[in-house]
Formats: structure tokens, sequence, C-alpha cells
């Protein structure tokens, strides 16, 4: 019985010393960092769409006109358009534009406008048939 | 020693030429930089009818909920396609006007529907 215990206690001894000898090292911080370039996003604006009776009385206002403006938080930005009016040639009808808002905070998520159309009323226009159409292209930038 | 000094320094006018130079240069680049933009293009459309002929004038009569639509005699030509414009009032002023395209007998109600700040004009027609 003896000299079956004693390799035991031998071994049991020699793993309590090499635990004993476990070394931790002091902890050591370290700096995290992030650079986050701010930036905003614009949807096309849904199709501008009037309907215009020659010599109407009141103002035709468009339909469509909706987009988003996705920004960073709270960067501020500013939407335009390239012109505020013009002129549909071919049908010789001066239409003007407007946005629902001009300026804006980002908040993350994508915030709603719209771009407003008019074609003032009184206006003959230029049409030898049933009906015509005539379309334009604008564009609108947001600066932030 | 004082030629070496105004060598070493230069002229303090041109110190100050080179800092406004540079600090405007600065300033371009930063605000070149800093200045950022998205574009997105979008089409406008208008389609145009001549004026109204042979117009019918139609009176409404609101009793309760329901809106009755009432128009003077009259029919529109053979063959033509009648039209129709309604104009929109808000508080007295009008705000703008529906219009479209339908044939004879089509047209089976139409009423204006307030929901929040928007009148709707729903229009029911019979294919």
């Amino acid at each position: 019985m003896k000299k079956i215990l004693l390799p035991l206690v031998a071994a049991s001894s020699i793993l309590a010393a090499a635990s004993a000898h476990a070394v931790t090292t002091p902890a050591q911080g370290f700096n995290v960092t992030v650079t986050l370039t701010s930036a905003c996003t614009v949807s096309a604006p849904a199709a501008v769409a009037f309907t215009y009776t020659s010599g109407q009385v009141g103002a035709a206002t468009a339909t469509g006109g909706g987009f988003n403006v996705t920004c960073t938080n709270n960067l501020p930005y500013t939407i335009a358009l390239d012109a505020a009016g013009g002129t549909f040639a071919a049908v010789n009808l001066a239409y003007t534009l407007s946005l629902s808002a001009a300026a804006g905070t980002g908040n993350g998520v994508a915030q709603p406008f719209t771009v407003n159309g008019s074609i003032a009323g009184s206006q003959s226009g230029t049409c030898g048939s049933a009906s015509c159409n005539d379309t334009s292209a604008r564009t609108l930038t947001v600066s932030y | 020693m004082a030629g070496l000094s105004q060598e070493r320094g230069g002229d303090p006018r041109d110190r100050r030429w080179r800092a406004w130079t540079t600090a405007t240069l600065l300033a371009i680049a930063s605000g070149a930089a800093l200045a950022k933009g998205v574009s997105a293009p979008f089409t406008l459309s208008v389609t145009v009818f001549p004026a109204f002929k042979d117009v019918v004038d139609c009176g409404t009569r609101q009793q309760g909920a329901a809106v009755s639509l009432s128009c003077s005699a009259g029919s529109p030509a053979a063959g033509t396609s009648p039209r129709f414009l309604l104009n929109v009032y808000r508080d007295g002023a009008q705000v703008g006007t529906v219009e479209g395209s339908t044939v004879p007998g089509t047209l089976t109600s139409w009423k204006v529907v307030r929901i929040a700040d928007r009148d709707f004009v729903e229009i029911v027609v019979g294919w």
C-alpha cells in the first residue's frame, strides 16, 4: 500500500509547484479610435407631373416630387434646385418650382421632402392636337 | 548685423503678406474640403389639353355627408371624350384644379374626403 501512495504524493507536489510559478503581467491599456466621415444621400425625386388646360383660371399644381434626404446625425445640410422655374418649350408653358424646406439636420434616417410645382393660370400654351406632352430635366443638390 | 537681421526676419510687410496668403489658402482649402454635396436628377412632365368647348356647368349640393352633383342639360358631341374640371377651393380661395378625361356614362360618382389638412377627390369610374 505504501509503495503506491508515495508516487502519487510526489506527482501532486510537482503540480502545486508549477501552479505557484505562473506569472501574470501587468494590464496594458490601448486606445480605440475612429474617424467618422459625415455624409448625405438623396433619393431621386418622383416625377413632377402637371396637367393643364389651355387658359384655365386657376394655377395647376403638380403631383409627385417626393424625395428623401439621409444624413449623418446632427449634420446640417441645405437643399437647392438648379432652377426655381422654367418653360416647357414644346407647349410654351411657364412653371415654377419650390421646396417644402430648404435645409435640415441629419438624424440618421430618411427625411422626406417635396419638390412643389405650379403652372400659373391664364396661359394659353401651344398644342395643335387633342393633348400634348412635354418633359424637362432638372436637378436638386444637397450640400453639407 | 542690422542687414543680416533684416534678411533673417524679412520685411514685416512681406511677413504679413505671406501670413495672409497662407491663411487664405488654408481657408480656401479647408472650405473646399468641407463643402460636399450630392445631387439627384428628376423629371418634370406636363400634359396640356386645349381649352374646354361645349362646357357643361355642374353644381354640388351637400346633404350631411353626401354631396350630390347636378349638371346643366347638355351632352358632349358624338365621338368626343368628355373631360371634367374640378375647381378646388379651401376657405374661399381656389387652391387648384383636378381634371381628367372620361367617356359618356363612366363617371358614376365623386366625393371630397377631408383627411387632416388635405382634401382628396375620390372619383368612381365604371368600366
